[in-house]
């Protein structure tokens, strides 16, 4: 036998998936995260998994070509600021820049209505406060010229000084590194030497992109998560090679793809739960046969919204975590607070729901846990979406007279004479518009009509949502993954080795012709090495080349990707896709003809195809749904502004091929999918459920 | 809100619009080139009604947003008969007379019709490189009319039914020294063009009638709120002055006089007693005024509404002519945004602060100024490519923000206007142009001290380098002699914009024999000389460097009320020295902790220094009562307090100090006269505080609790000015 497991440890769960290679069968499991020692539940979850498949765990183990892993531990370490305590070394002049944060620092990541609130806006938490910077003599210009040379025992002082401050990991980030690594280099030596085994993450290794404020704060986060997770990495592989694992242990990168635990750049693991989840949907659309996708992930307080064009997520290399700008390579992912927690409230006359949500704790007024404010799941229970006995699974009985109540209370009474199931059906609407709207605003930033996609929803309240986001913005199918493969564990099982390189370069390089395939060139072979390192057969390894660019001096660039480039013509090449894409993205009273037209960074994504999961095909079972189908209730649909008799099926008796017409609500283990009239759902035969908005019935 | 109006679609629509104006603003930023822009955000984006009422305005900074209507209203006015204003139209002006800020400031609208109506107006505003005239980036200094200064547009039809006027932006681009402005132009025509394009999806959903209506019923939301906000407030008077130190010419002490009167409902805000305009570029005009004082009002009693004309229909805006914030044409204006609208903002902000700060309830929302100035920082030359190039150093937007009353201001966080601060990056910078930075570093001390700090400001260091031919600079701003981020409630000013440079610095020398450079003020070799704040066409020479840095922010409460652990911290951090711990905040630092003894000791000894030194208010100042016609006082009944700092007892008729319960006097009246008074120059806000430039004309006037000798109240001055005044009619309305 031959496994692929995938694990995603997230908040509360930690979330298994074993693939039988050869059928394709999946098993899932869910073990309860334990964050005082991650790798007690990851262990619980995998032999959970494994008693499923029948086997013990070190069989299991044996039998997995590949085992992948998506941490929650970088995250956690940076949202809860329990890093190790970090030190700097930067230029002697720049010591400040990590703490003046180019301004930006105060409202970096905040939205229009935040950043409004002057008072309330803060920088974040200092990393490395004054004392723990320490400043050396040196300089490096910006072509890359030495000017001052730095000394060994200037960089042996500053290290003794963080040293004797009590520091556990040191970031060394210096002017233009990036364009000269020498003396970030000779700091690197002097460290370890002065103090072996201490971490130390170097600006240009890290980030070499030209920003020294960016290049900084990535390295200064990645010294303060190296360690923490660093030592997670090592102990895991050896717990696991302990029970058995004899594949290396691959983690999930934000950027999607995976990488060996020894090649894994801690601060690149920030948020790939998220990413992972993307790779699950490239997978399943990619089986299904969708190429450009818009997918929907909408929990109790986050709403995410990420794109496949053509089959690839796009990997954007500037991210705000915590306030802090990072350059580390990201899937593009937009994020909200808004969610089944987000609440509803009165604001003089308008109805508005969010920024503040229930979360967890309290939660909705309905889970009886002392919430009095209403939310967005209690209109959903109210206007009889969700059924009070199915919620997640039956383990929570949800409380329809508690959510009633908040909803009098704080909205019905106040803008809809007292009508209860107005107002939840009022919630309801605006909700799904402002979904929409990020929705829409998303892909129209990128370029993209959201009318051209298919829209993938998952997540608990993705489903119950997606008909009423899906149509504000003309979108015309939904489809709702099978449980399974919804998950990030499944995307973590899915994943590619993937790297990229990049680096920033001189605007002249783009009339070099020779220079530039030269430049690519040796990128490419440098992510290939990279790639090849971590036990990949050289053939698999495909290549994808991509460039920044800007109209002279302009500040914003745009990212062309053309492909594996041939040895010549490289530069004409790249000059008509920024042209095409400026074009697409801005129109073409943008375009600024005469103007020059710089190249900034150049980057090579590659790709190592490695085992993956295929997924399981069913027989088609014929149309009749009415196996599945376990009653009716009363539903009130906003769109109608009525009541109306629905036929509630168990989704998963559903068999593929089963096709039912809405109104009508499948509930499923995790979530519930809500069909409305007119539409109509097909089970396809990987076990999605595929709606058509518009009623046409192609499965 | 209206009958026939649903508050579902109201909110769906609502939603939408307020998306468009931020795609508007993004879309903008992308396509847009220069540093000033995009580096520092110096723009905004909004949807007006066909009338030019503002609906809504995109993010980034405050005063941009305003001018739309004034811009929209001149294009209706001038256009509207010839050639018309027609679907797929776009106009553009940058007339500080016909609604712009200054003219390096351009607006450009589109009228966006449907069912062949004029249904709204979109635009966009954003700060150009440069506009032509005389001087690069079209602030002159020299100027003594706007026939001195930049390009002047009135609106004019850039945009015929679709079609760019390709003919009218080379005429524009003819004027501009700048090539690079052509990005901040196109940007605004492709902001402009996705605002038309979305707001035609929204009328085809939704109908014309129905957005139309949810348009103006977000006017009309935006005023109840701020109406319901205004009634929650106490009643009363709030005069505040302060300072323009340089008229471009000259260094020309300039009041501008502010008194802000609230009662019920409403907002009077009076620019009488303001100084004349002045010769030079730093007045500005009523719709440099209106922005300043509109964007107060959004920041301080509107931080959680849409900022739009709702906020505009609770303010009355009255000034006599040819004042410094009301110049007549053709008085130059091209520096407003960083001299007379910047500190117009401060006052109004000073005054709502008072306002809030008594009302228990909005204790919370009162802050010190922000950095009270911005400035202007050019650097010329041809870089190590040939190509001509003109750097707007812009760090000085990492200013310094006011203390509030629960902490302290944010270090270098960024000015007041912007509400998405940013800088450019010194790499990125350095690569562009032929200079070098040595340092940027935040400026200890220039957070005005209080029981919590104003934010720190910081300096910058900058030489030749890598120059193809010879460089110049250029700087203008105000601020330099008078501090203008006042504290509040007995905090003391920020640091002032200082410019020094050094001709004996030698770095080609330096850099020859590999010597470090110095990273640090007292680590460039020579003595500096003070440069006047506003200066054309200096040479820049090779060796040379030129430092400068800009205002802290203002501090709140009494420094020696001050944990003396935070002073500690705050030494150990380098945001307050030793010495300004000793002297202002009376805390002892050994090393890394405090000397609670000497601390005590040093405080105590500060008490008894203010007590000897003060002078009873009422002997010192002259009466110089505001008459409040309106103002019933027989009726104020109830108390209120003003911060930790004065209880107002109105049953009993008492203002009393809330540390030491000691009376100052009737509620009625200004709590001040009740005080001692001591005039100090304004070093006893620390170090950089105009005293390179002193020309010995303003002081800080400090008021104390004559019991306790807590300073409840601390302002700059100068001996003639009227001084400022608090008076309140009552407790606040309604809770």
């Amino acid at each position: 036998m031959a496994y692929i497991v995938g694990v995603d440890i997230g908040g509360t769960f930690t979330d298994v998936s074993a693939i039988d290679v050869d059928s394709g069968v999946i098993w899932t499991a869910k073990a309860r995260s334990t964050p005082d020692d991650l790798i007690e539940g990851l262990l619980a979850g995998v032999g959970l998994v494994a008693e499923q498949v029948g086997v013990d765990l070190k069989t299991l183990l044996a039998d997995t070509v590949k085992f992948a892993h998506g941490t929650t531990q970088t995250s956690n370490v940076i949202f809860t600021w329990v890093g190790a305590k970090t030190g700097l070394i930067a230029t002697h002049g720049f010591g400040d820049e990590i703490l003046i944060m180019r301004a930006r620092g105060r409202v970096a990541g905040l939205s229009v209505s935040d950043r409004r609130e002057l008072r309330s806006t803060n920088k974040p938490w200092q990393i490395v406060p004054r004392e723990r910077i320490a400043e050396v003599h040196e300089r490096i210009d910006h072509r890359g010229r030495v000017v001052v040379p730095l000394a060994e025992g200037d960089i042996r002082d500053a290290a003794r000084r963080l040293i004797s401050a009590g520091v556990e990991s040191i970031a060394v980030s210096l002017m233009w590194a990036h364009e000269n690594p020498e003396h970030e280099l000779l700091a690197e030596r002097v460290i370890n030497d002065v103090a072996p085994g201490m971490h130390v993450s170097l600006g240009h290794r890290l980030a070499g992109i030209t920003g020294e404020y960016e290049r900084t704060a990535t390295a200064v986060v990645n010294a303060f998560v190296a360690p923490t997770v660093e030592r997670y990495l090592e102990r895991l592989e050896t717990t696991l090679s302990e029970r058995g694992l004899r594949s290396p242990l691959l983690v999930v990168q934000a950027s999607g793809g995976v990488a060996s635990a020894g090649e894994t750049v801690p601060v690149n693991t920030i948020e790939s739960g998220p990413a992972a989840g993307l790779v699950a949907v490239r997978s399943l659309m990619g089986a299904v046969g969708h190429k450009n996708v818009i997918a929907t992930d909408v929990g109790g307080t986050t709403f995410k919204v990420g794109m496949l064009i053509d089959g690839q997520w796009s990997v954007a290399r500037e991210t705000v975590i915590n306030q802090y700008t990072l350059s580390i390579p990201m899937v593009d992912l937009v994020s909200i607070g808004a969610g089944g927690g987000s609440v509803a409230w009165v604001d003089d006359s308008r109805l508005r729901i969010g920024p503040q949500s229930a979360g967890a704790d309290p939660g909705p007024a309905c889970y009886g846990w002392g919430g009095t404010e209403p939310t967005v799941t209690d209109a959903d229970l109210v206007l009889g979406f969700l059924n009070p006995d199915r919620f997640l699974s039956g383990r929570l009985r949800l409380r329809r007279d508690l959510a009633e109540r908040a909803i009098r209370e704080h909205v019905a009474n106040r803008l809809f004479g007292g009508d209860v199931v107005a107002a939840a059906a009022g919630i309801r609407e605006v909700t799904d518009a402002q979904m929409g709207d990020l929705v829409r605003k998303t892909t129209l930033e990128r370029g993209h009509d959201p009318r051209s996609f298919v829209l993938m929803a998952y997540g608990g309240a993705g489903p119950l949502h997606a008909c009423g986001y899906a149509r504000a913005i003309g979108v015309e199918t939904i489809l709702v993954p099978q449980a399974a493969t919804a998950y990030s564990a499944y995307g973590a099982a899915a994943s590619d080795i993937q790297h990229s390189t990049q680096r920033s370069v001189r605007s002249d390089l783009l009339s070099d012709d020779g220079g530039l395939a030269k430049a690519f060139a040796e990128l490419d072979s440098q992510a290939r090495d990279l790639i090849a390192k971590q036990d990949v057969d050289p053939d698999s390894i495909t290549t994808s080349w991509w460039a920044d660019m800007s109209y002279e001096r302009q500040l914003h660039y745009v990212r062309v990707t053309i492909g594996r480039g041939e040895a010549t013509g490289l530069d004409k090449k790249l000059r008509d896709a920024f042209e095409e894409r400026y074009k697409a993205l801005y129109g073409s009273a943008a375009v600024l003809g005469k103007a020059g037209i710089r190249l900034l960074t150049i980057g090579v994504d590659a790709v190592g195809a490695i085992v993956k999961p295929d997924l399981p095909t069913h027989e088609f079972a014929g149309k009749d749904a009415s196996a599945a189908l376990t009653g009716q209730r009363d539903v009130f649909w906003p769109e109608k502004r009525a009541w109306a008799r629905t036929d509630i099926y168990d989704g998963s008796l559903l068999r593929p091929g089963n096709q039912l017409e809405g109104p009508a609500i499948l509930e499923q283990p995790g979530t519930t999918v809500v069909v409305p009239e007119g539409a109509i759902a097909v089970v396809d035969r990987f076990g999605n459920n595929v709606i058509t908005l518009g009623g046409s019935t192609t499965a | 809100m209206n009958r026939t109006l649903d508050p579902v679609t109201f909110e769906v629509v609502w939603h939408r619009l307020l998306d468009i104006t931020e795609e508007m603003g993004i879309k903008y930023m992308r396509t847009s080139g220069s540093p000033v822009l995009v580096g520092a955000y110096d723009a905004s984006t909004g949807i007006c009604l066909p009338d030019g009422q503002l609906v809504a305005m995109g993010p980034y900074i405050t005063t941009q947003g305003h001018v739309l209507r004034l811009i929209v209203e001149s294009v209706l006015a001038k256009r509207h008969a010839s050639p018309g204003i027609g679907p797929g139209d776009m106009y553009i002006c940058n007339d500080p007379y016909l609604g712009a800020t200054h003219q390096p400031d351009v607006a450009t609208v589109a009228p966006v019709h449907f069912d062949g109506e004029l249904q709204a107006w979109v635009g966009a505003s954003g700060h150009w490189l440069d506009i032509g005239g005389p001087e690069p980036g079209g602030f002159n200094m020299n100027a003594y009319s706007v026939f001195d200064e930049g390009l002047r547009l009135p609106p004019t039809r850039l945009v015929e039914n679709g079609e760019v006027r390709e003919d009218l932006v080379e005429l524009i681009m003819t004027q501009i020294r700048e090539p690079l402005a052509e990005l901040d132009l196109r940007g605004q025509l492709v902001a402009n063009r996705a605002g038309c394009e979305r707001l035609a999806e929204v009328y085809d959903e939704y109908g014309p009638g129905t957005v139309g209506q949810i348009m103006r019923e977000g006017i009309d939301h935006v005023e109840r709120r701020l109406r319901n906000r205004l009634r929650s407030l106490p009643d009363g008077v709030w005069r505040e002055v302060q300072f323009l130190d340089h008229d471009g010419h000259k260094p020309n002490l300039r009041k501008i006089v502010c008194t802000v009167t609230k009662r019920g409902d409403q907002l009077r805000i009076d620019f009488s007693g303001s100084d004349p305009q002045v010769a030079g570029f730093a007045n500005c005009t009523r719709a440099g005024l209106r922005a300043a004082t509109l964007s107060a009002v959004c920041i301080m009693l509107g931080y959680d509404l849409t900022w739009n004309d709702g906020v505009s229909r609770c303010v009355d805006i009255t000034a006599p002519p040819r004042t410094i914030v009301t110049a007549e044409y053709p008085t130059p204006v091209s520096m407003s945004t960083i001299s007379a609208i910047i500190v117009t903002l401060n006052l109004v902000f000073g005054a709502l602060s008072r306002l809030l700060l008594a009302s228990p309830k909005h204790h919370e929302q009162a802050m010190a100024n922000w950095c009270g100035t911005s400035i202007g920082v050019s650097m010329m030359g041809p870089n190590d490519r040939g190509i001509m190039t003109v750097c707007p150093e812009s760090s000085h937007f990492a200013a310094g923000c006011g203390a509030r009353t629960y902490a302290d201001g944010v270090d270098t966080g960024g000015i007041i206007i912007n509400t998405t601060a940013n800088i450019p990056s010194i790499e990125q910078t350095e690569a562009e142009y032929p200079i070098m930075y040595l340092f940027r570093r935040q400026l200890a001390d220039s957070g005005g001290p209080g029981k919590y700090r104003g934010g720190m400001s910081a300096g910058v260091a900058i030489t030749p380098y890598d120059t193809g031919g010879e460089l110049e600079t250029t700087f203008s701003g105000v601020g330099a002699e008078t501090p203008n981020a006042f504290g509040l409630a007995g905090g003391l000013p920020g640091a002032t914009v200082r410019f020094l440079r050094y001709l004996e610095a030698d770095v080609p020398a330096l850099l020859a024999a590999g010597q470090p450079l110095p990273g640090d003020l007292d680590e460039i070799a020579g003595s500096p000389v003070v440069t006047a704040i506003n200066r054309s066409h200096a040479p820049f020479e090779t060796g040379s460097v030129e430092y400068h840095n800009w205002q802290g922010g203002g501090g709140y409460g009494d420094p020696i009320d001050r944990s003396p652990d935070r002073v500690a911290a705050d030494v150990r951090a380098g945001a307050v020295s030793e010495a300004a711990a000793h002297a202002i905040y009376g805390v002892v630092v050994h090393g890394n902790s405090v000397d609670a003894a000497a601390t005590e000791q040093r405080r105590a000894r500060i008490r008894a220094e203010r007590l000897a030194a003060g002078r009873p208010a009422r002997d010192v100042l002259v009466s110089d009562r505001i008459v409040a016609d309106w103002i019933d006082e027989a009726a104020a009944t109830g108390r209120t307090s003003y911060g930790d700092i004065v209880e107002f007892d109105f049953d009993r008729d008492v203002a009393s100090c809330k540390s030491c319960g000691r009376a100052l006097g009737s509620a009625k009246e200004d709590f001040r006269l009740g005080c001692l008074v001591e005039m100090t120059p304004t070093s006893a806000a620390g170090p950089v505080r105009g005293d390179d430039y002193a020309q010995d004309r303003v002081r800080i006037r400090h008021y104390y609790c004559p019991q306790c000798a807590r300073r409840l109240d601390a302002e700059v001055v100068t001996v003639a000015a009227p001084f400022s005044t608090f008076r309140l009619a009552g407790p606040p309305l309604s809770a």
